[in-house]
């Protein structure tokens, strides 16, 4: 379970691209691919570098509309998606 | 585990450069969008059956040819390959990818590609002699190579049915899909209601000024090859391919339509050097071609959807 202290990347196999309004997503140790939406391409490319889902959390919260104050639950559970679909890797911890 | 290392009892004595004992003097050129592509290295036998499988592509070797791809044929000693047992056994490689340079293993099967300049070189190395089974094994190398060619070109190699269907000029729909999506089938229907085939296996889109274009490329899977279109045709859709009771038409979104055409990209999708250019030109093409799920019956009207799409 990803807690918003959990560091993350990356893998180094995934690569994508912005298709708008989507974000493709190829994952070459399969390949598999995948397509994401908005959001969920820029939470991808927040996480190029390697971040916390803290971070990542943050940035949203600054370019996104919480007003029903789901979107840290939501981010959450999808990065954890993201990890059991070999995008994310956890680091450095 | 080390790359090679289920093939070759030495997987460290890969060979490090595209260098070998030839299995004879003869050489082929094959011509079509991305080459010419030429083979060196052949013995006669090996020549006379390139030539008459990939005719009409076959040129004349005597005129001098710039190859734009050059690929070596070597011989490899049986004594360096780690004994197999291939009943009931799937046949893949292992694949090394580098900047300037990509490595396949399989079984009987060893090929270094390399980037030098303008010219994409290969070296090739198996210890079959006979035609038909050196055949194989080198046409295993020869769709790297496409892919690789279709890549620089901004397009892409895809699995998939190249449909023709009917005008002046005819127009091409490329439908993919994963093994068993029903590539094979469509190309069969689609023939039996008068439409013509490129390939039910594997074809090249390229760009165009005017969109796309589906380019034969001289590779069939199930069915006899050869009834290729003679140039690039307008690309007028790609599909990707559903079978189901309800058959219908269906635009797909543009990342969508990428992701299924990426996902049907053979050894470029996996190179982690190379993908990105890949996306980029799925990207464009989406761009410029119509993308739609095709979803069809065994006894259905697969055809007029395929005819509906060029439209």
């Amino acid at each position: 379970m990803i807690a918003p202290d959990t560091p993350l990347r990356r893998k180094s196999d995934v690569r994508f691209r912005h298709i708008p309004p989507e974000t493709l997503v190829i994952r070459q140790a399969g390949p598999e691919v995948l397509v994401l939406n908005g959001v969920g391409g820029r939470i991808l490319e927040l996480l190029d570098a390697g971040t916390t889902a803290g971070a990542v959390i943050d940035a949203l919260h600054g370019e996104f509309d919480d007003s029903d104050g789901s979107l840290e639950r939501e981010a959450l559970a999808f990065l954890d998606q993201l990890l059991d679909a070999g995008v994310l890797e956890v680091h450095g911890g | 585990m080390t790359f090679a290392a289920t093939y070759l009892r030495e997987p460290d004595l890969f060979p490090a450069r595209i260098a070998g004992e030839p299995w004879g003097p003869q050489s082929l050129v094959v011509d079509f969008a991305g080459g010419p592509y030429v083979f060196h290295g052949l013995d006669e036998a090996q020549a006379d059956a390139l030539r008459r499988r990939y005719a009409p592509f076959s040129r004349p070797t005597g005129a001098r040819v710039e190859a734009t791809v050059r690929c070596d044929a070597f011989r490899l000693a049986p004594e360096e390959l780690r004994p197999a047992d291939l009943r009931g056994v799937e046949l893949t490689f292992d694949r090394d990818y580098a900047p300037a340079a990509v490595r396949m293993a399989g079984h009987d099967l060893l090929a270094r590609l390399e980037w030098r300049s303008e010219v994409l070189s290969a070296g090739f190395w198996t210890s079959t002699p006979a035609p038909a089974s050196f055949h194989g094994a080198l046409e295993n190398v020869f769709r790297a190579l496409v892919a690789y060619r279709a890549l620089a070109l901004g397009g892409a190699l895809l699995h998939s049915a190249g449909v023709l269907v009917d005008g002046s000029p005819p127009l091409g729909v490329v439908a993919c899909g994963p093994s068993g999506a029903g590539k094979s089938t469509l190309s069969r229907l689609a023939q039996r209601h008068g439409l013509g085939l490129a390939s039910d296996d594997l074809n090249m889109v390229l760009p165009a000024e005017r969109g796309a274009v589906l380019a034969p490329v001289p590779f069939a899977g199930d069915r006899e090859p050869g009834g290729w279109p003679e140039r690039p045709l307008p690309l007028a859709a790609v599909c990707r391919l559903a079978q189901g009771t309800d058959e219908r038409l269906e635009p797909l979104p543009r990342a969508v339509a990428a992701a299924s055409l990426a996902a049907c990209s053979p050894t470029v999708n996996a190179d982690p050097f190379r993908a990105d250019r890949l996306l980029a030109n799925l990207d464009r093409l989406v761009h410029s071609t119509p993308a739609y799920r095709l979803t069809f019956a065994l006894d259905g009207g697969a055809a007029d959807l395929l005819r509906r799409a060029t439209r």
